[in-house]
């Protein structure tokens, strides 16, 4: 996954300011 | 949080000006190109292609501690599970951002679910589940227009709730 989601990966790095989990929201939009 | 769907970055902002969430960092993916495909969450035949709804929740070593990937466009998941993996994570929760969605936004911007919708949208659904559900032969069938039906009211009365702060 790391090499395919950066996003995903930053906030994950952002977790080692304290975060205990990244939650990941796909919503299928295009209302 | 992150929130990624095949909307572009207008659309998406437009969402947060009616859905303020402070707290959601929106991710675009048109095409899927970038995330969705590469997690197998993407429906080319929907509506020129789509997001499968899901909720994944990572450690912080990027481990997939709970996911929930849905079989189709209406598919979602149902608060208490994604609550209670959460609790299992010992994540407890944030207060939500005050106020709460706003309809009296000037948009022009298609594709920015009315909050006024929601409810109609939800109970539409939920009555469709219901005479799905007395039409339908099979306990598969049965058990498929329950969930539906179940995923509505959830939504309803988290609605509810959010109408009532």
């Amino acid at each position: 996954m790391s090499d395919v989601v950066p996003a995903v990966n930053e906030a994950i790095l952002s977790l080692r300011k304290g975060g205990k989990a990244v939650i990941v929201m796909i919503y299928r939009g295009d209302w | 949080m992150i929130a990624i769907s095949v909307d572009d970055a207008e659309r998406q902002a437009a969402m947060f000006r009616r859905w303020p969430t402070p707290n959601v960092q929106y991710v675009s993916d048109p095409g899927g190109d970038v995330y969705l495909q590469a997690l197998g969450l993407f429906d080319p035949k929907e509506r020129g292609g789509i997001a499968l709804p899901a909720m994944l929740v990572l450690d912080p070593d990027g481990n997939e501690m709970f996911a929930y990937r849905g079989r189709d466009f209406a598919d979602r998941i149902h608060d208490e599970d994604v609550v209670a993996a959460l609790e299992a994570l010992d994540v407890g929760p944030i207060d939500p951002p005050a106020g709460g969605p706003i309809d009296e936004v000037d948009i022009q911007q298609r594709g920015a679910f009315q909050p006024h919708l929601f409810a109609p949208y939800f109970r539409g659904n939920r009555s469709a589940a219901v005479a799905i559900g007395l039409r339908a032969e099979g306990d598969e069938a049965r058990s498929l227009a329950r969930q539906h039906r179940t995923m509505c009211d959830a939504m309803l009365e988290a609605w509810e709730a959010v109408r009532a702060r």
